[in-house]
């Protein structure tokens, strides 16, 4: 089993672990260690093939493996790159990986409304918890913001592009958990949500 | 005078069809292939010419061929990238336009290395005219017997298709073509896994430039070895550049790779040096590649004529030099603004980022508005530094390199012009007129030129 240490702390784990799941499971095995645990907001355990565009998850692969020690050029998302053993990784660690994550967050706002007094997640959104933990106070963007009118998709998962952060959970739940469910008897609105949710068939 | 292997034909009358093309030893190397040479042998001949990839990244076309993932059962296919959208790079277009069936020629030949039975063209869709001209020598080809069933009697099999594109330029990207070749969104996959071992539908993949393959047909024919006594160390051969911007002769010329760039810029045999007025920067290798003042062109830092390489373009590192890229190369006199220039390719990258990763749907638009607000006089004294910063994190943190390909030119830019962005700030008036230095040259820090 690979071994992999991330901010100076190991862990074994299965073959085929990712880092994200890697350092979770050391935050798990003792609370002290939870620094190493990145952000993560388009990864959802439960969902195939979800994570690697939010960017906000990178970390810094300061050895690749004990076979091939090199540093990895640029930094990785950590939900989609699997542990080697030996592998060496920077979370909290490394300086200009926090100071790229803090880009990460600003990016990920710039187009969003901030309009979390009026939103009826604030207060247990990932999204403000992100900013929170790892944002800076203020954001530097000036120009104006790209908005959308709201649609309706049906009962199952709601579209307001004004606030979305194009994580495409919802197009992978949609796909993989709520598809049979949208199905039922709901033919026109399935297809809605196809042509909104799914860009490859032509939305 | 610079030998041509892909062009020595090209101006000949007929060769765009096959009787012609074949009159001129056309499809050689798919007689000497199939007839006398094992798969096994051809890829050496590819390694030994020291053949790097023509789409930008410079791979090694040998060494990416034996990364083919070969299982039993599973087929594999070789994917040519014809999208050629990198502005400033036409050279795909003009070899395809012009000389079809070297093309067609090249992708047989590398498919039966590879053990190809099916290889695709992925063409831009602005080419539509191209990819009739290709399809017309598809059917030629077919209907001759270069194509089918038992090539040559040789048990090999091979059919072509071709696909066109709808305009977007990040189906250049291998992954996104794979993906829209699939029917879908044009979205780079993310990586690993690689093509070579999960490529188109799920198969073990080569996707090489046009050139490249082009490049396999006189590598086979005269030998990797004849091949790689041209050009320098790990340059090797021709190579195929399209010139244009402020030059007197634009065109798409077939260099040695190793003539100086001085004579490359300067001399009447290629791009005959400027009209009128002087050289201010060049961007030698396609518009994703940084741009660097003339006088580090001609010579890096250290003072050595810089040379058309791989290596002697990227001399100095990104403080001083740039890349070979795609081959679009253009040029720029003093009536050119480089804050203007780089706007429009900060609007071309935002318009083009497929939107998958946050740092660069959101960075590209941002870069764009910063510098639409720095050239239409309305830039404010902070935003050279936000620029710089907000270039800065997007590279390297990206899925794809088009985030990298959008942050290198503003970068660029402001390392090499930075006083022609301060200008803009302090004279917004004169900003206003989208020809403020066709009508006053700007007068350049000679600190800036070195630096
Ligand atoms: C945004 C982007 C656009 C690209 N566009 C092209 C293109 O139009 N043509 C091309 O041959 N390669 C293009 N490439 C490079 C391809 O991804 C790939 O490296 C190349 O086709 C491999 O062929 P080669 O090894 O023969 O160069 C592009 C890459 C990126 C990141
Ligand atoms: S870098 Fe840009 S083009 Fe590439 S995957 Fe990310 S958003 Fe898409
Ligand atoms: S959580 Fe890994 S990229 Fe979004």
């Amino acid at each position: 089993m690979p071994k992999v240490t991330i901010d100076g702390v190991m862990i074994e784990v299965p073959e085929g672990t990712t880092i994200l799941q890697a350092a979770r499971m050391i935050g798990e095995r003792n609370k002290a260690d939870r620094h190493v645990v990145p952000p993560a907001m388009c990864y959802y355990t439960n969902l195939k093939t979800s994570g690697g565009y939010c960017r906000s998850c990178l970390v810094k692969v300061s050895k690749g493996s004990d076979r091939d020690p090199r540093p990895m050029p640029k930094p990785v998302a950590s939900c989609r790159t699997n542990v080697m053993d030996g592998m060496e990784v920077q979370n909290t660690t490394s300086p200009e990986l926090l100071d790229a994550r803090k880009g990460v967050v600003e990016f990920l706002l710039i187009n969003h409304p901030l309009d979390c007094p009026i939103c009826d997640q604030a207060g247990e959104c990932h999204l403000q918890d992100l900013s929170y933990e790892n944002g800076t106070e203020a954001s530097r963007y000036e120009f104006e913001r790209r908005t959308f009118v709201p649609i309706d998709i049906g009962d199952t998962i709601k579209l307001h592009m004004t606030r979305c952060i194009l994580c495409y959970r919802c197009v992978k739940v949609a796909d993989q958990i709520a598809r049979w469910a949208c199905a039922w008897g709901d033919q026109p609105r399935r297809c809605e949500r196809d042509q909104h949710l799914h860009p490859e068939r032509g939305g | 005078m610079s030998r041509k292997l892909l062009f020595e034909h090209i101006a000949t009358p007929g060769i765009r069809g096959l009787e012609g093309y074949r009159a001129n030893g056309g499809y050689r190397s798919v007689e000497k292939a199939l007839r006398t040479m094992s798969p096994e042998a051809v890829l050496e001949e590819v390694k030994k010419s020291g053949l790097r990839g023509r789409g930008g990244a410079g791979f090694p076309t040998g060494l990416k061929w034996s990364f083919l993932a070969k299982p039993e059962g599973v087929p594999r296919y070789l994917v040519v990238n014809a999208d050629e959208s990198e502005p400033g790079t036409f050279k795909d277009r003009y070899l395809m336009e012009r000389i079809p069936h070297m093309l067609i020629e090249g992708m047989i030949t590398s498919s039966f290395a590879m053990g190809a039975h099916t290889s695709y063209i992925y063409i831009r869709g602005e080419y539509f005219y191209v990819a009739r001209i290709i399809e017309q020598a598809i059917a030629e080809a077919r209907a001759a017997g270069w194509l089918g069933k038992n090539i040559l009697g040789s048990g090999f099999d091979h059919e072509i298709h071709v696909q066109v594109g709808a305009g977007a330029y990040i189906c250049g990207e291998e992954t996104a073509l794979l993906e829209s070749l699939e029917g879908k969104r044009g979205n780079p996959r993310i990586k690993p896994p690689f093509p070579a071992v999960m490529g188109l539908y799920n198969c073990p993949t080569v996707v090489n430039n046009v050139e490249t393959i082009a490049a396999v047909v006189p590598i086979v024919n005269d030998g990797g070895e004849e091949y790689a006594k041209i050009g320098i160390g790990k340059s090797a051969g021709t190579k195929l550049i399209s010139a244009g911007g402020n030059v007197k002769r634009p065109g798409v010329y077939e260099i040695d790779l190793g003539i100086t760039c001085d004579e490359f810029i300067n001399s009447d045999e290629y791009c005959g040096g400027v009209e009128g007025r002087a050289f201010k920067a060049v961007v030698p290798g396609g518009s994703s590649v940084p741009i660097i003042p003339y006088e580090l062109f001609l010579k890096t830092a250290t003072g050595e004529s810089r040379l058309m390489t791989y290596e002697s373009l990227a001399d100095g590192g990104f403080a001083t030099g740039t890349m070979m890229g795609s081959g679009g190369f253009y040029a720029y006199n003093d009536a050119q603004c480089i804050v203007r220039s780089t706007w429009n390719h900060a609007r071309f990258y935002s318009h083009e980022s497929c939107g998958q990763c946050s740092p660069c749907r959101e960075g590209t638009g941002w870069m764009e508005k910063i510098l639409h607000r720095l050239e239409h006089g309305e830039g404010r004294s902070e935003d050279i530094d936000l620029l710089w910063d907000v270039q800065r994190k997007i590279e390297g943190n990206t899925i794809c390199p088009l985030g990298d390909a959008a942050a290198w030119p503003v970068a660029s830019a402001i390392r090499h012009f930075r006083d022609e962005f301060e200008y803009h700030i302090r004279f917004p008036q004169k900003v206003k007129d989208p020809k403020h230095f066709e009508k006053e040259p700007f007068a350049r820090n000679p600190k800036f030129a070195t630096a």
